[in-house]
C-alpha cells in the first residue's frame, strides 16, 4: 500500500516536473527554421572528380579531409547527397574513383572500400581489406582493380583486389625493383607507379601491364617532392628543392616534361592530339586559363581569364572538359589555400564554397553597433558642453537628419553601399549580432547571425594556429566593445608566426573586418600565456598583457601600458603544461616602469591533462545562494579564479583513472580533487556559477556518465561584499551526484544570459547528431529521494531525456566539434552556435521568454476587441444619453 | 414626558373628564386594557429608566465601542483556524482582512471617539487602542504561520549583491 503510494506520488511529481521543465521548449512545426538556420559543409577537398552528364545531373564528387564523400552540383555548388565516413583515422579516405559508381577507400586497417550509387549516395557494397602488420601502404584504383603496394629496399610488394567483390584478382605478387632506392620519392598515378631518384632519373612502371619506361628529368636541381596532378594520364608534378615546378606525364610508354610557373595550378587532358597541359596562373586574386599541346610544346591560342574575382591562391586542382576540342571549354576546380572550394567554368567563377567553415576553431559573437541616427541621439544626449544653445542646435540638427533620412528612405533614394549594409545595426532586443569565426586555416569570417551570410572574410597567411589538448587553438579577444561609438571595436587573435613560431597579434575591427593598428603585429618573443585585464581605460580598450616565456610582459597596445602598472599586483596568470600535469602560477610585479611575470605556487598533478574547464569571464551570477527546505540560506561558493582539471592516467590496478582537481588559480589551493576508476577519456566539463559538471566514459560500464559538483560556502558568508582568494581560505561544502548519459557525448556548454537571472541549461552536442538541451535541476547534486526541498527532483541515475529537449530536432549535425553561447539582449534568452562539419545556430529561452510577448501572440485579436469594446462603450454612451433626454421630456 | 402626565391625569379619578384638547396617542388610553396588558410592567421599566444618568449611557455606549476589538478576538481566531495555512486566494483574503480592518481602525480612532467624552474617555481610548492591536498581532501571527513574514535569511536573498573579486585572474593551457 504504502509502496503504491510513493510510486504514484513519484509518478505524479514526474509528469508535473517535465511538464513543467520541457512544455515550452518543444518547437512547433511552423517554428521550423524562424529562428534557426543551418549550413552543411564538407571540409577540405582532398580529391574530386567532375562527372558531365548534361545540365542537372553533372555532379562534382569530393572526397575531403573531414573525411566526408560527397555530391555537389556543378551548377550552383550545393550539396546533392553527403556522406560522412568515421571520425578521425578510422575514417581517412585514401583513393577516390568515380565510374559507375563512386569507390573509396578510408580507414587505418581495416581498411573499407565502399561503393556509392552516383545520384543518390547509398551505399551499394562494402568489403574490408583486414590488418596487416605493415603499414605504409600506397593506393590507387585503376580499371576496378584497386592496387595495394608496400614499397621495399629495391623491392615492391603489390596487391590487387577487384572493387566490385574484393576478391584478389592475382595474389601478392613481389616485384623487384633495383630502380627504387630509399631516397627515391614515388606516387601512383593511374595503376603506374612513377618514382624519382635523387639523382632525377624517372621510372614509370605499370602495375597491371609491367610497361616500364624511365628517362631523366630535365632538370639540374634535387626534386623535392612529387604530387599528384589531376589528369587521365599517368602524371606526377615534381617540385625541386628551389621552387621549380615540372609537371611529367607517361603517354604511351614515354615520358613527356612541362615547366610549370610557381604560381600556377596544372592539369593534363586528352585530346585528339595527345595530352595537352592546362594551367591557371594565379595573380592578384585572378586566374588566368591557357593551354600548351605536351608533345610539340605548340601553345593554344585562346587564354581566359577571370575578372577582379579577388580569389584565393590555389594549391590543388582538378579538370573536366567538355569536348575533345584542344580548346579551354572546361570546368576548373581549384581547392584555395585557405580551403575554399572554387569552380571556374570558361573564365568565369561559377560558384565558391567557403569549405574553411567546416573547421572552426573560435567562435565569438559581437553586438552590432547602433544605427546612425541612433548614434546621433547618443552623441547629443552624451555631449554636455554648449550649454542650452548647443544642445538646442544638436537637437534641431539630429531631428533634421532623421527627417531626411526618412524622407529619403521613402522616395527610395537611398543608394545602396556596397561596403557596409545598412541593416547591419543593433535591434531593440539585441538578437541581431556578428559572429566572428576563426578556423583552422588562419581565416577570419565575420558572419550575421539571423541567416548565416557572410559579411566579410580575411585569411591570414603568414601565422600557424596554437595547439592545445590536440586541436588547434587560437586565442580570441574582445578589447572594445562595439558600444564606444565613435570608437571601433576592437577583437584581437593571437598566432604564431609561420616559421620561427614567435607570437604574432592580429587586430581587427569585428564589425567591418578591416585591420587596426596594422593588422599583424609580430613579437620577438614565444608567448606563454595571456591576460586581458578586466579594467578598461577611459577609452574603452582592455589592455591585452602577453606574457612571454622568459618572463617578460609586453602590453597591446603599448600606449595602455600604464592602465596594466595600476594594478599590477592583483592580475595573476597560471600556465598549465599538458603533458607533465605541471601548473605553475604567476604573479605581475613592476620593475623600472615595466611588468614581469613570477612564479607564485606550483602544482604537480603527474599525470597528463585531458581537460581543462574555466569559467565565461563574461558570466554574472544573480543569485547568492539557496534556499533550504527550512528556509535558511545555503550561499554558493562563486569563486571567479576556480578551474576544473582533469587528468588521465593509466594504473596497473585500477587500468583507466581520470582525476578531476579545482584548483583556485590565484593562491594555488587545491579545493577538490576526486578520482574516478576505470574511467576514460574524453572527459567534457563545464565549469560555472557555483557548479562543474563533466562527462567521462566508463570503461566498466560501458556508458558515459555525468558527474556534477555543487559547491557551497555554507549558511553564512565570510566577506559579502568582497571576494579574494589569498586573504582567507573558504573550505566550501561540496555536494556531487553521478548520472548515467544515454549518449557519447562530443561537446558541452551551458547557457549564458545578460544578468544570469534566468536558468542555466547545459547543451550537450551527443554524437549521434543532435544537440539536447539538459535543464540544470536535472544534474542538481541535490536531487535526492528523502528531499524536502521545492524544485528538487526526485534522484533517478540514469538521465530520462524527452524528445522535445532536442535543439536540433530533426537536423543531424555529423561531428560537432564545439558549442558558443552568447547572451542576447533579452534576459531570458541566449543564442548558440553549434559547428563541427555543419554550422547550425539558434536561440534558446531556459526559463520561457518571459520578457517578450509570444510569437503566435494574436495582435490583430487584441486590437480589434480592444477597438470594438472602445467603440461599443462609445455608442452605448450616446444612446444612454438619447433614452435619458426622451425619458425627461415625458 | 407627555405620557407620564396624562398615566398621571388617569390615576388621579376615573370619571373627570379632560376638557383639553386630546392627540392623536392620548385617544388609545381611553380604551380600555386589553386582557392581559399589565400597564405595571411598563411602569417598572419606565422607572429604571428613569433613573439612568444621560452621561452614564453614554460611557456604557463608549465602552461598547472600545470593547468591540476585543470582542472580536475570539471570532477571528474561529476564523483562522477554519482557514488553514495554505496560500490560496481565501486565506490571503482573510489575512488581509484581518490585517487591514483593526489599522483602519487605528487610523480612524480620532474620528471614533470624537463624540465621546467623560472620565473614561483616556482608558476607553486605551482599551480600544489595545484591542486593535491584539487583532494586528493575531494577522501577523496568522502571516508568520502561513510563512508571509520576512524574517528568514532567504527571504533578502534577492537582494544579495555579488561579491566584488579582488585578483583577477587567467592563464591556461601553454601556448604552444
Amino acid at each position: 500500500m504504502n509502496v503504491k503510494i510513493i510510486i504514484m506520488n513519484f509518478c505524479v511529481r514526474l509528469i508535473f516536473f517535465s511538464i513543467l521543465i520541457y512544455g515550452s521548449q518543444a518547437l512547433y512545426e511552423d517554428q521550423v527554421g524562424k529562428f534557426d538556420w543551418k549550413k552543411s559543409y564538407v571540409g577540405r577537398v582532398k580529391y574530386s572528380h567532375t562527372s558531365l552528364n548534361g545540365r542537372d545531373s553533372s555532379n562534382l564528387y569530393v572526397v575531403t579531409e573531414n573525411n566526408v564523400v560527397a555530391a555537389l552540383s556543378l551548377h550552383d555548388g550545393s550539396i546533392k547527397w553527403r556522406r560522412v565516413l568515421e571520425l578521425g583515422e578510422y575514417g581517412v579516405i585514401h583513393a577516390l574513383s568515380v565510374g559507375n559508381e563512386v569507390t573509396t577507400l578510408s580507414g587505418n586497417g581495416p581498411y573499407l572500400l565502399r561503393g556509392w550509387n552516383l545520384n543518390s549516395g547509398m551505399l551499394t557494397h562494402e568489403w574490408t581489406i583486414p590488418v596487416s602488420e605493415h603499414s605504409g601502404f600506397k593506393w590507387t584504383i585503376h580499371e576496378n582493380n584497386l592496387y595495394q603496394v608496400r614499397f621495399l629496399q629495391n623491392l615492391l610488394e603489390v596487391t590487387s583486389y577487384n572493387i566490385k567483390t574484393g576478391n584478389p584478382a592475382g595474389f601478392t605478387s613481389t616485384i623487384s625493383a633495383p630502380w627504387l632506392d630509399i631516397s627515391s620519392k614515388c606516387i601512383l598515378d593511374e595503376g603506374t607507379i612513377i618514382c624519382v631518384s635523387d639523382s632525377g632519373t624517372v621510372t614509370a612502371r605499370g602495375l597491371s601491364s609491367n610497361a616500364l619506361s624511365s628517362g631523366k628529368i630535365p632538370l639540374s636541381e634535387k626534386p623535392a617532392s612529387l604530387t599528384p596532378v589531376s589528369s587521365p594520364y599517368p602524371s606526377a608534378l615534381v617540385t625541386t628543392v628551389t621552387g621549380k615546378r615540372m609537371v611529367l606525364v607517361v603517354s604511351e610508354g614515354s615520358l613527356l616534361f612541362l615547366d610549370v610557373p610557381v604560381n600556377a595550378v596544372a592539369a593534363v587532358r586528352k585530346s585528339s592530339s595527345g595530352p595537352i597541359l592546362l594551367q591557371a596562373s594565379f595573380s592578384d586574386g585572378d586566374y588566368e586559363l591557357s593551354g600548351m599541346i605536351l608533345s610539340s610544346k605548340h601553345s593554344l591560342q585562346e587564354k581566359k581569364k577571370t575578372d577582379g574575382a579577388r580569389l584565393p591562391k590555389a594549391l590543388v586542382s582538378s579538370f573536366e572538359c567538355v569536348t575533345d576540342d584542344p580548346d579551354l571549354s572546361c570546368y576548373l576546380t581549384l581547392v584555395g589555400e585557405d580551403d575554399s572550394l572554387i569552380l571556374l567554368n570558361e573564365g568565369k567563377v561559377s560558384w565558391v564554397r567557403e569549405e574553411a567553415l567546416a573547421n572552426i576553431v573560435a567562435v565569438e559573437m559581437i553586438d552590432l553597433p547602433v544605427s546612425d541616427e541612433e548614434a546621433a541621439i547618443e552623441k547629443e544626449f552624451a555631449n554636455k558642453e554648449g550649454g542650452i544653445v548647443g544642445m538646442l542646435y544638436r537637437r534641431i540638427h539630429s531631428q533634421c537628419l532623421q527627417v531626411v533620412n526618412a524622407v529619403i528612405s521613402i522616395l527610395g533614394l537611398k543608394e545602396h553601399r556596397s561596403e557596409s549594409r545598412e541593416d547591419l545595426v543593433k535591434d531593440q532586443f539585441g538578437l541581431h549580432k556578428l559572429i566572428i569565426i576563426v578556423t583552422n586555416v588562419a581565416k577570419i569570417y565575420g558572419m550575421e547571425n539571423d541567416n548565416g551570410d557572410i559579411i566579410w572574410q580575411h585569411h591570414l597567411k603568414d601565422v600557424n594556429l596554437f595547439s592545445a589538448l590536440d586541436s588547434p587553438y587560437v586565442p580570441l579577444f574582445l578589447q572594445r566593445t562595439s558600444r564606444h561609438l565613435p570608437y571601433p571595436a576592437i577583437c584581437t587573435l593571437l598566432f604564431k608566426q609561420k616559421g620561427t613560431e614567435k607570437a604574432a597579434l592580429y587586430a581587427f575591427n569585428p564589425i567591418t573586418g578591416q585591420p587596426l593598428f596594422g593588422g599583424l603585429n609580430f613579437y620577438d618573443f614565444h608567448v606563454k600565456q595571456t591576460l586581458l585585464l578586466p579594467k578598461e581605460n577611459e577609452e574603452f580598450i582592455k589592455s591585452l598583457l602577453l606574457i612571454a616565456d622568459t618572463d617578460g610582459v609586453e602590453v597591446f597596445p603599448p600606449e595602455t601600458m600604464q592602465d596594466a602598472l595600476d594594478f599590477h599586483q592583483d592580475l595573476f596568470v597560471y600556465a598549465s603544461d599538458v603533458e607533465t600535469g605541471n601548473l605553475n602560477g604567476f604573479n605581475l610585479v613592476k620593475s623600472n616602469e615595466k611588468l614581469r611575470a613570477v612564479r607564485v605556487w606550483n602544482i604537480q598533478l603527474n599525470a597528463p591533462i585531458t581537460s581543462i574547464a574555466q569559467k565565461n569571464k563574461a558570466e554574472r551570477v544573480h543569485s547568492q545562494g539557496r534556499v533550504l527546505a527550512d528556509r535558511s540560506v545555503l550561499y554558493k561558493y562563486i569563486n571567479p579564479h576556480l578551474v576544473a582539471v582533469a587528468t588521465h592516467t593509466i594504473d596497473p590496478v585500477h587500468k583507466n583513472m581520470i582525476t578531476i582537481y579545482l584548483i583556485d588559480t590565484v593562491s594555488g589551493g587545491v579545493i577538490f580533487n576526486a578520482a574516478h576508476k576505470r574511467a576514460m577519456p574524453p572527459v567534457h566539463m563545464i565549469n560555472s556559477e557555483s557548479w562543474v559538471v563533466y562527462s567521462y566514459f566508463n570503461d566498466k560500464a560501458r556508458r558515459t556518465e555525468m558527474i556534477s559538483l555543487d559547491l557551497y560556502e555554507g549558511k553564512s558568508m565570510r566577506n559579502s561584499t568582497e571576494f579574494s582568494s589569498l586573504s582567507y581560505l573558504v573550505e566550501p561544502i561540496i555536494e556531487r551526484q553521478a548520472y548515467i548519459f544515454p549518449h557519447n557525448i562530443m561537446a558541452m556548454k551551458e547557457t549564458i544570459t545578460e544578468k544570469g537571472i534566468t536558468n542555466k541549461h547545459i547543451l550537450v552536442g551527443v554524437s549521434t547528431g543532435s544537440v539536447i538541451e539538459i535543464p540544470w535541476a536535472l544534474l542538481d547534486p541535490h536531487r535526492s529521494n528523502d528531499s524536502r526541498e521545492e524544485g528538487v527532483l526526485p534522484y533517478t541515475p540514469d538521465l530520462t531525456l524527452p524528445h522535445e529537449a532536442t535543439l536540433t530536432y530533426n537536423h543531424t549535425l555529423p561531428h560537432i566539434t564545439g558549442i558558443h553561447t552568447s547572451p542576447a539582449g533579452l534576459e531570458s534568452t541566449s543564442l548558440v552556435l553549434v559547428y563541427g562539419l555543419d554550422l547550425f545556430y539558434t536561440r534558446v529561452a531556459p526559463s520561457r521568454t518571459f520578457d517578450v510577448l509570444k510569437d503566435d501572440f494574436e495582435y490583430w485579436l487584441i486590437t480589434a476587441v480592444l477597438s470594438g469594446l472602445i467603440s461599443a462603450a462609445y455608442i452605448t454612451k450616446k444612446l444612454a444619453s438619447r433614452k435619458a433626454l426622451k425619458q425627461a421630456w415625458k | 414626558m407627555l405620557v407620564t402626565v396624562t398615566r398621571a391625569n388617569n390615576r388621579k379619578s376615573k370619571w373627570s373628564l379632560d376638557y383639553n384638547t386630546r392627540n392623536k396617542t392620548d385617544k388609545n388610553s381611553e380604551v380600555a386594557s386589553p386582557p392581559g396588558y399589565n400597564p405595571s410592567l411598563v411602569q417598572i421599566h419606565t422607572e429604571t429608566n428613569k433613573e439612568s444618568d444621560p452621561n452614564h449611557l453614554i460611557i456604557k455606549k463608549s465602552w461598547d465601542l472600545a470593547l468591540g476589538p476585543l470582542k472580536q478576538v475570539p471570532m477571528n481566531l474561529f476564523i483562522m483556524y477554519m482557514s488553514g495555512n495554505s496560500i490560496s486566494i481565501f486565506p490571503i483574503m482573510m489575512v488581509g482582512m484581518l490585517v487591514i480592518r483593526p489599522v483602519k481602525a487605528l487610523f480612524t480612532m480620532q474620528h471614533t471617539f470624537k463624540m465621546i467624552e467623560g472620565s473614561h474617555a483616556a482608558g476607553q481610548k486605551f482599551v480600544y487602542f489595545l484591542g486593535n492591536i491584539v487583532n494586528i498581532a493575531l494577522a501577523l501571527y496568522k502571516c508568520q504561520s502561513m510563512g508571509l513574514l520576512p524574517t528568514h535569511a532567504s527571504d533578502w536573498l534577492a537582494f544579495v549583491e555579488p561579491q566584488t573579486q579582488l585578483e583577477y585572474s587567467s592563464g591556461g593551457i601553454n601556448l604552444t
